[in-house]
């Protein structure tokens, strides 16, 4: 990641967590590939995909309950 | 943003529109003497920057200016600031003002106009909104500082945590970190609600779930009880630290005031001793006009004495010559004839004049009893023997008359010289000492007062130096109110068993939730342990498992974000520190997060004791490192820079310490504004010393030939200095 915005430095931050990257099964090497938050979201890693998610999604100032039924959604449909 | 110029008009003491700083961008020092305008300076251009306001105020205007216009006559008041940000721009704020009566004054609106420079183009823009953009009030607060004491606005947790929210994008995890913990919390609600209700596991996951809540209130009753147990053992510590701070205060103080006091009466004394002779007095009363009169007497004396030898001279030759005179007079005998048979005659005054008459009258000698008829030699004898005996008389009483009038004669007809010779005699013995004496008695009374002049210098200097002292030591404590340093603290003790008390209880506090939270987790572990007969109870399991960590990583990642800022602040400031402290002993920052979160500045040593009580200018130069390294941020996050402008911020310096100070923030690639009285002795800059600033340099000051009574006579003049 070249230039970062601040979606991607909170993206990264939370990532790089250690016990979410254990939990998660991916590695620090994956996170520093992600180019981008979309490439985040576009991640099969369901850890991934959701925090890039939960990101963006309150960024753009979707309301709590949005957020919660497309997060609660997609990880229900792909944990 | 960098300011290039700044104008001021008829700004309080800024009379007229010749008030122009040109500032550099890095240090420019503008210096004043007490009541020379600094502090007004530094409020007009506060003024500028307040977009709060609407209205003129009439205390703005200059009292010189005011008095110098005529009814019917309007002049305005006006600060404006030239500077970059992001290409040129001005803003200036002005309002007018008329003279509508002897003392009463029109005041109109306040005028805020801006212009940016576009290309070629000068642009009008609305100067407030200009402001707000460039330099809103939040970078206002941490880049304007009046006095060494407001310096201390990082020791207001409020403001530092503002501060860190503002530039450590802590305010962007608060929303993540808010939602993630909800969506965890919705998760656990709703694999909860299907686990009790999957047909195999309900009644276990029934009681295990009644078990959880239970202990979810618990362990929510007892991290409320452990947050509430540490501000108290938080208070405790502080009003405990402020308290031995006072206390240790509190005896220097009393004894800079034992101190201050032993001076200022020493100063009364020596003060009363210089003025215990009046010069105008003495000059009669002590004679001291005669300080220069023995030369004089001693001239006086001599001439009198050598008149006096003259005169005395003169006088006896004149005696002499008198005296020979009446010798002469009184040597003239009588010749006296011989008789035929030579006996001697008789002298002339036999017989006597009656005698003789007789005889002619009577025609007869009655000597010898012979006839004498007129005309006969007898009788012609007779009558040249009476003409004789006229003669002779008439002779004597000449010669008497003579002799009386030579002894009548003197050669000097008045007394003058033995008058003045009489007074040249009186006036010496002991009153030709006393006189004598005057200048010596007047020479030492001057040497005394200038003896007792450098002793009550010495005082006032000492007395000088106790009241910095004691600045410092209130700057330093913090500015307690010197009421509070009179009294004494005697309830240490008391508020010593408080907090131990309240540790305690913590320490018990914690343990008890270290086990509930065991329960918990032994909880969780036995529901999750459940297998429910439903995949879907499972997949909600594997969902709130997910979010629970996906919370935990946004905590973490919050935490970590703060931290990481505080601790590129704390080394930024400390690199500042260490540059701006030259070759003092400085100690180390250290930015500490407490309890509460939020965040305080500590002065440490290297070997890791902490400074609670830095001297004034440490702390000082502390602060300015922390706001030094703060701009940096501010140049970071917004890709400007932005100036720092102090007013009297290091009067807790030492002179030698000034020069350092001032080169080393020369030298740093940041615009400083500092309004400061430093490098002035007794109203007269030391130029010597500020040959050696690399910075553009401004003197302040009163015009001369003012009235300290009278606020209309005072106007401050500016002049480049360097």
């Amino acid at each position: 990641m070249a230039y970062m915005s601040n979606n991607e430095k909170i993206l990264q931050a939370v990532l790089l967590d250690e016990r979410l990257m254990k939990f998660g099964g991916y590695t620090p090497e994956d996170v520093g590939r992600l180019g981008n938050i979309y490439q985040a979201l576009d991640s099969d890693n369901y850890v991934i995909n959701a925090v890039a998610q939960i990101i963006k999604r309150t960024n753009e100032g979707a309301t709590v309950q949005e957020l919660w039924k497309e997060i609660n959604t997609y990880l229900y449909n792909n944990v | 943003m960098i300011i290039k110029e700044i104008r001021i008009k008829n700004f309080r003491s800024y009379y007229g529109d010749s008030n122009i700083f040109e500032l550099s961008d890095g240090l420019t020092l503008i210096l004043g003497d007490n009541g020379d305008g600094k502090t007004t300076f530094f409020e007009a251009l506060q003024w500028l920057f307040n977009t709060t306001i609407d209205r003129g105020n009439i205390d703005h205007v200059s009292e010189m200016r005011k008095s110098k216009l005529e009814i019917g006559e309007s002049d305005e008041v006006l600060v404006s600031m030239t500077f970059e940000h992001d290409g040129e721009k001005s803003v200036e704020k002005s309002f007018s003002f008329e003279r509508t009566g002897e003392k009463t004054f029109r005041v109109g609106s306040l005028l805020y106009r801006g212009y940016e420079t576009k290309g070629a183009e000068r642009e009008s823009v609305n100067g407030k909104q200009l402001i707000d953009r460039c330099y809103d009030a939040f970078i206002q607060r941490f880049s304007m500082f009046k006095g060494e004491a407001e310096l201390d606005v990082l020791d207001n947790p409020t403001a530092l945590k503002e501060l860190v929210d503002k530039f450590s994008d802590i305010k962007k995890f608060d929303a993540l970190v808010e939602n993630a913990s909800v969506f965890e919390e919705k998760s656990g609600v709703a694999y909860t609600k299907e686990m009790k209700s999957d047909e195999k596991v309900s009644k276990e996951a029934n009681e295990i779930d009644f078990k959880i809540k239970h202990l979810g209130e618990l362990i929510g009753q007892k991290k409320k009880d452990i947050k509430e147990k540490q501000i108290s053992c938080d208070t405790f510590a502080n009003r405990l630290s402020q308290l031995e701070q006072n206390q240790e205060t509190s005896e220097q103080y009393q004894d800079i005031k034992s101190r201050l006091k032993t001076q200022e009466e020493k100063r009364i004394k020596l003060k009363g001793m210089i003025g215990s002779v009046n010069y105008s007095h003495s000059l009669l009363d002590k004679l001291w006009v005669l300080c220069a009169f023995p030369p004089i007497l001693n001239e006086f004396q001599q001439k009198c004495s050598a008149l006096s030898k003259e005169k005395r001279r003169l006088e006896r030759d004149f005696d002499k010559q008198q005296a020979a005179a009446i010798a002469k007079l009184e040597t003239i005998k009588e010749i006296q004839g011989a008789l035929i048979n030579g006996a001697t005659e008789l002298p002339w005054y036999l017989p006597d004049q009656e005698t003789m008459e007789e005889m002619l009258r009577d025609h007869v000698c009655k000597v010898c009893g012979r006839p004498a008829e007129e005309g006969s030699e007898a009788y012609k004898f007779m009558l040249h023997k009476l003409e004789d005996y006229k003669s002779h008389v008439e002779a004597k009483m000449k010669r008497e008359q003579e002799k009386k009038t030579l002894e009548e004669q003197s050669l000097f007809q008045n007394e003058f010289i033995e008058e003045l010779h009489n007074i040249s005699i009186s006036l010496s013995g002991n009153r030709e000492a006393h006189v004598s004496g005057i200048a010596g008695e007047i020479a030492d009374r001057l040497e005394l007062v200038d003896r007792l002049t450098n002793e009550l210098k010495t005082v006032e200097d000492k007395i000088s130096d106790i009241n910095d002292e004691k600045t410092r030591l209130l700057i330093q404590a913090g500015n307690v109110p010197e009421s509070l340093l009179e009294s004494q603290f005697k309830d240490i003790k008391g508020l010593y068993e408080q907090k131990n008390r309240a540790e305690v209880r913590l320490t018990e506090l914690n343990g008890e939730l270290k086990v509930l939270q065991e329960q918990m987790k032994d909880l969780q572990e036995r529901l999750d342990a459940l297998n429910p007969s439903s995949s879907k109870v499972k997949t909600l399991r594997d969902v709130h498992r997910t979010l629970e960590e996906i919370a935990k990583a946004f905590q973490n990642a919050k935490n970590d974000n703060l931290r990481r800022f505080l601790s590129e602040l704390q080394e930024r400031s400390n690199n500042y520190l260490e540059a701006l402290s030259a070759n003092d002993f400085h100690g180390e920052i250290r930015l500490i997060q407490t309890a509460d979160e939020s965040t305080e500045i500590h002065l440490f040593s290297s070997n890791g004791t902490e400074i609670k009580k830095p001297s004034g200018s440490q702390r000082t130069v502390m602060y300015i490192s922390v706001l030094f390294a703060i701009s940096d941020f501010t140049q970071q996050k917004r890709e400007e820079d932005y100036p720092l402008i102090f007013d009297a911020a290091t009067s807790s310096f030492g002179d030698s310490k000034e020069g350092d100070f001032y080169n080393v923030i020369s030298s740093l690639s940041k615009q400083c504004i500092i309004v400061t009285k430093d490098f002035i002795t007794k109203g007269e800059v030391r130029k010597k010393d500020i040959q050696t600033l690399g910075c553009p340099v401004y003197r302040i000051k009163k015009a001369s030939g003012y009235d300290a009574r009278n606020m209309a006579t005072i106007r401050t003049i500016v002049e480049k200095l360097k």
